[in-house]
């Protein structure tokens, strides 16, 4: 029946689905093998039902070849995924060299049915067999018969197929559809059907009853087009037909399949399994192989030089051809009334839309360059297994657009270039290891934007190319003269002889890279494509190769957004978000930090940018009542604003809950909202202060000229559709230009990652005192330091020799304010104030606080970096605000180190190191802050990160340590571990322990005590905890 | 490798100069060098760029950084005039570039041998930046710019 196949358009998309489903197969069969047992189930799961479909539709076709190939491959992969088979290289090798063979047969299916698939069949076959007891190896080309009576056709299959067909619960239909009546009239396409029914279960086999359909030769129109599918799926008998859209006499359940089957002949093309090993042995590969050098007679059609354009991409295209229309009327409408100024306006028109036309006509062009790269994992796994190496590669941006053109052109020369990576780049795994490297080489491939450029950069590990022996070489070559060696210093220079033509570095011309072809090709290459080609290689590190692509072409989407009236394209890829603040609440959302604005995300602190004040750029805003454009003179949105008597104008202020503002208030209008923008890029995230956002656009990326091009934060420039141009933002240049503080060192980021992972997990569970300071500003106490909450007024306050005060009881109270220590905003002038008390060092103090009050209690993330300064121990997100953490005993402390006189200190540590505390504890938050808390009170500290580094400090000298402070909750050695092996130690039983806990659980509490432990303590609880440090060292005395 | 195209001063060849003007100043540029002149150019501001440059524009889908020559050159004297800035676009490099004049003039020919040498300094400006000086019938003086050395950046 294959000789009647025509390449319809529906076998052109089985082709092609067929063909993406192969692409992907080649990386995951890769990663399999890398990863053998621990691979990903999905990423199997994924080979077999491309294997799978590639074989149900193959069956509609007639295409015998694909569908037994694809078939037999199936099976191996269900064994992998069934764990009955392990991915080994040589199992993974059989599949791929299947898979390419499937590929071959997929590039002429109408020819594929001639085409000799014995070798990889018996490959398979033998894999399928290896785990079979010996008495069933048989059964894997034993083929059987499967009829049913209401059938007129019989299928045939292997006996091993049709027991896994019957296993897990599955049964065997024999489903009877008609391609015109089932298929056809519903408005579905065959694939449609194959794909319901992969759905359902799996088809095992399809069979075309050509015999009722009558001839077409007659001339009658056949009615009929009967197509047998034998099914296997776990659906039920009375479900089945519903599922399938079938009525239930089209259905055939095949009974118990050992009445059904019987022994058929051997087929006579049945190979014989045990000729071919599980390696394809090369004699019987090459009678394959020249079969697959023949020229694709018919090949054309299906391979159609086809290109994938995006549907966004080709509306845009068909929108720009409707407006050519439009503007070309408008043409012949001015020409016939010989109207000068429409003639004018109409020609411009056209201008412009022709631009815009061939833009995208452009952007039709672009192709991710993965369609080059992704066939190099399998390629420098091939070659390196060749040559006896271990090669990782890795792929970095293959999702990077580059024209068609030159990903045509870039194969050759990216090939050359990985080839000569993995042949002379990359050492023997022996070599490497006696040179100190791992024995596996590395090979990076990666594609990048970088302003307006596509770079790809090849870069390996190996052995490095020496600037010496290729000056050297191209000398005795007669290249270059030794004069021009003289005059050439620089190792770059000479390095870059390699690229001279007739050069070439391999010590003999290997099968793999040399081919007598050299750098000098690659160049010449590159060159025509106005690509440059640099090299970078220190001797037994590596060489780089940089290639860099013209950038004309280069297309990014982009967001547009204007400052002061100036375009500009921030690139998509580092848009993290978009945001608009209502002018009202303004004041909520951003604050300002030492400083600075800052923007609160979702608990999130963002610094805050102003486009405008970071270019130098006069800031604009619109006043509603001129309907206008003025320039705006605050330095930052959350300054106060004057009003005309240069007094803070509080009535205008929007408290919270209070009246609507003034809607005719430009500061409330909508026009005044806050344009922002969430950029990411690398570590540095920040939000950027627009005035509009605009659209989101493609953009070509053009580079901008030389003198630019210390403006780093500039990535390149674009033209709009308006034919001006406009500038493209360079994200991460930006946040530099800002002066951001970025992490920027992976190793600290991750520290502090996993401190802030730690800390979330971990916690402490705090009860504060939450309180206002300056406007916007939320401050909060630990609820345990304060003794109580007095409300006064504005006017009780009085000042006493420069103190204030409040009448408290009996007698005054000095209060104070937290701008006074730390760097905070004023407090707010309101009549009403609160006056926390506490009590510290035995006196009483009043902290001056704005209401309203609250309490929260729950575990908080502390962070004490981004805020901490004197007074404030660090932030921490409360109720989606950032929240300054006050310390109070530093705040007192600072603010009046007279209270706390040298007699109240605490005793002073011994000389002769009898005063030393040993401090345990993982996290960074909590051994800083307690380290602290200890050394105000004059003793020294002894930091240990968890009990094992305590338990060394220990053991190393036992008579150092006075006291050991510990926590419990530790990584490795935790708290309690290390008290008993102390309790074990007698040099080290005495010692005074205290633990500290987020969490005072009983249990814990009497497990401490078991143990002897002295004290128990919740971190933080300062008062508590140096109360019995002294207590502890005064018995000790 | 090969020799860097120098200067050549033949004595047989003429050479054709393009004539601006910033103030009354006659700057010549070699019309090897000139691609064209423009008039009016839609010019995108780049902010924090060196105060040379006055901004970039599409010519024909590149972008073309302009260089205002005075600021470049360090002319004293009053700013651009704002009436009808002359906008010649040369080569550089490879990249092409526009650099603002006050005024455009007509192009002259000259022999090689009636270029003398710069002087030290012209109009408050380095001397190096000038290929020589251009003496014509009309007793008029003619500084030939470098364009190479005048667009070297810094």
């Amino acid at each position: 029946m294959s000789d009647d196949l025509s390449l319809d358009d529906i076998l052109v998309m089985y082709v092609q689905e067929a063909r993406e489903h192969l692409e992907s197969i080649e990386s995951d069969l890769l990663a399999l093998e890398r990863e053998g047992a621990d691979s990903d189930e999905e990423s199997i799961n994924k080979m077999f039902r491309a294997a799978h479909s590639i074989k149900g539709g193959s069956g509609f076709w007639g295409l015998d070849t694909i569908k037994e190939l694809s078939h037999r491959t199936e099976n191996v992969l269900d064994l992998i995924r069934k764990r009955r088979l392990e991915p080994a290289p040589e199992v993974v090798s059989v599949i791929l060299k299947a898979f390419d063979r499937l590929g071959e047969l997929l590039d002429d299916p109408p020819a594929s049915n001639g085409m000799d698939i014995a070798a990889e069949v018996a490959a398979l076959e033998k894999l399928t067999a290896r785990h079979l007891p010996e008495s069933e190896k048989t059964s894997v080309s034993r083929r059987v018969e499967v009829r049913h009576p209401g059938v007129p056709v019989v299928f045939e299959m292997t006996e091993f197929d049709l027991r896994k067909a019957g296993r897990d619960g599955s049964h065997l239909y024999i489903l009877e559809f008609d391609l015109l009546k089932d298929v056809h009239r519903r408005g579905k396409t065959p694939l449609d059907f194959v794909t319901i029914l992969n759905e359902q279960g799996s088809i095992l086999d399809i069979i075309y009853d050509l015999a009722v359909m009558g001839d077409l030769e007659s001339g009658e129109l056949f009615s009929r087009f009967p197509v047998f599918v034998l099914f296997s799926t776990v659906v039920e008998p009375d479900l089945i037909g519903t599922l399938v859209g079938l009525e239930a006499r089209a259905v055939h359940l095949v009974g118990d399949e050992a009445e059904e089957k019987k022994e058929a002949a051997p087929v006579q093309e049945a190979p014989a399994p045990e000729a071919a090993g599980a390696e394809v042995p090369a004699g019987a590969a090459s009678p394959a192989k020249e079969q697959r050098v023949r020229p694709p007679a018919r090949s054309a059609g299906v391979q159609a030089d086809s290109l994938r354009v995006q549907v966004h991409v080709l509306d845009q295209l068909i929108n720009r051809a409707g407006e050519l229309v439009l503007a070309r009327n408008q043409l012949l409408q001015s020409f016939a009334r010989w109207d000068r100024a429409a003639l004018k306006a109409a020609c411009q028109r056209i201008d412009v839309v022709t631009s815009e036309l061939q833009e995208s006509i452009m952007l039709t062009r672009m192709q991710p360059v993965n369609n080059i790269f992704s066939k190099f994992p399998r390629m420098v796994r091939d070659l390196a297994q060749q040559v006896g190496k271990k090669i990782d590669l890795e792929i970095e941006g293959k999702e990077v657009e580059v024209d068609k053109a030159i990903i045509e052109g870039l194969s050759d020369p990216l090939t050359h270039l990985v080839r000569n990576a993995v042949d002379h780049g990359i050492e023997l795994p022996e070599v490497r290891e006696r040179d100190g490297k791992p024995p596996a080489g590395l090979i990076r491939l990666k594609a990048f934007h970088e302003s307006g450029q596509i770079i790809i950069e090849i870069s390996d590990d190996g052995k490095g190319l020496d600037g010496e022996t290729i000056a050297a070489k191209a000398l005795e070559k007669g290249l270059v003269s030794a004069d021009y060696l003289q005059s050439l210093p620089t190792e770059k220079e000479k390095l870059n002889l390699i690229m001279l033509p007739g050069f070439s570095t391999a010590e003999k011309i290997t099968d793999i890279s040399g081919r007598g072809v050299g750098m000098d090709v690659v160049k010449t290459n590159l060159d025509k494509m106005g690509g440059h080609l640099e090299l970078d290689s220190r001797s037994g590190r590596g060489v780089t190769v940089r290639v860099k692509l013209p950038l004309t072409l280069a297309i990014i989407p982009s967001l547009l957004v204007s400052a002061s009236n100036e375009r500009f394209a921030l690139p998509q890829i580092h848009v993290a978000e978009l945001l608009r603040i209502p002018a009202a609440e303004v004041r909520e959302k951003i604050s300002k930090v030492s400083g600075a604005d800052v923007l609160m995300l979702r608990g999130e602190l963002l610094p805050l940018l102003q486009l405008n004040n970071l270019l130098d750029l006069q800031r604009i805003y619109f006043d509603p009542r001129t309907g206008e454009f003025r320039p705006d003179r605050r330095a930052q949105l959350a300054d106060e604003r004057l009003s005309r008597s240069g007094a803070p104008d509080r009535e205008q202020r929007p408290e919270k809950g209070a009246v609507d503002p003034l809607p005719e208030d430009r500061r409330n209008h909508p026009r005044s909202d806050v344009n922002i923008v969430v950029l990411q890029a690398g570590l540095s995230r920040y939000a950027l202060v627009v005035d509009h956002v605009h659209d989101t656009v493609e953009i070509v990326v053009k580079p901008l000229g030389r003198h630019l091009s210390q403006c780093a934060f500039y990535a390149g420039a674009t033209i709009m559709g308006d034919g001006r141009v406009a500038l493209i933002l360079d994200v991460p240049g930006l946040s530099a230009l800002a002066g951001l503080r970025e992490i920027v060192d992976a190793g600290q980021a991750k520290k502090i990652n996993a401190e802030q992972e730690l800390r979330r997990v971990v916690g402490i569970r705090q009860s504060l005192l939450l309180f206002h300071n300056g406007p916007g500003e939320y401050c909060g106490v630990p609820l345990r330091e304060v003794q109580r909450v007095e409300q006064i007024m504005v006017d009780d306050i009085e000042i006493r020799s420069n103190q204030k005060v409040i009448r408290y009881r009996d007698g005054i109270l000095p209060v104070f304010a937290l701008e006074e220590v730390a760097n905070v905003a004023r407090i707010a002038e309101c009549t009403s104030l609160v006056v926390i008390i506490f009590e510290i060092g035995g006196r009483e103090f009043g902290l001056l606080a704005v209401p309203p009050l609250g309490v929260v209690e729950e575990h908080l993330a502390i962070d004490d970096r981004t805020l901490r300064q004197p007074g404030i121990a660090g932030s921490a997100i409360i109720h989606q605000r950032t929240t300054m953490i006050v310390d109070i005993v530093e705040f007192i402390r600072t603010i009046s180190p007279a209270w706390f006189s040298p007699e109240q200190a605490l005793p002073a540590p011994k000389p002769g190191g009898k005063g030393i505390i040993l401090l345990v504890e993982d996290s960074t938050f909590f051994r800083t802050q307690v380290r602290r808390f200890i050394e105000e009170e004059g003793y020294v500290v002894l930091e240990a990160e968890d009990g094992r580094a305590a338990w060394d400090l220990l053991t190393a000298d036992p008579e150092r340590v006075a006291m050991v402070v510990t926590d419990i909750e530790m990584p490795g050695m935790d708290g309690f571990a290390l008290i008993s092996r102390m309790k074990g130690d007698a040099r080290l039983a005495g010692l005074p322990v205290i633990v500290l806990t987020t969490l005072a659980d009983e249990a814990d509490v009497e497990r401490g005590r078991e143990l002897g432990v002295t004290a128990y303590h919740i971190k933080l609880d300062r008062e508590n905890l140096v109360r019995d440090i002294t207590n502890i060292f005064t018995k000790i005395g | 490798m090969q020799q860097a195209g120098g200067k050549s001063h033949r004595a047989d060849v003429t050479r054709r100069f393009a004539i601006f003007f910033i103030d009354e100043t006659q700057l010549g540029v070699d019309i090897a060098r000139v691609q064209e002149i423009n008039e009016e150019p839609a010019v995108t501001k780049v902010p924090l760029a060196r105060d040379y440059v006055r901004g970039i524009m599409n010519l024909r889908g590149q972008i073309i950084t302009i260089i205002d020559l005075r600021r470049k050159m360090g002319f004293t004297g009053t700013a651009l005039r704002e009436d009808k800035p002359g906008l010649v676009i040369v080569n550089w490099n490879g990249e092409q570039v526009g650099l603002l004049f006050d005024r455009i003039g007509e192009v002259i020919e000259a022999a090689a041998t009636d270029i003398e040498g710069a002087p030290a300094n012209i109009c408050g400006t380095r001397g190096e930046f000038f290929q020589g000086v251009l003496t014509t019938g009309k007793q008029r003086i003619v500084a030939l710019l470098d364009i190479d050395v005048v667009l070297a950046d810094g």
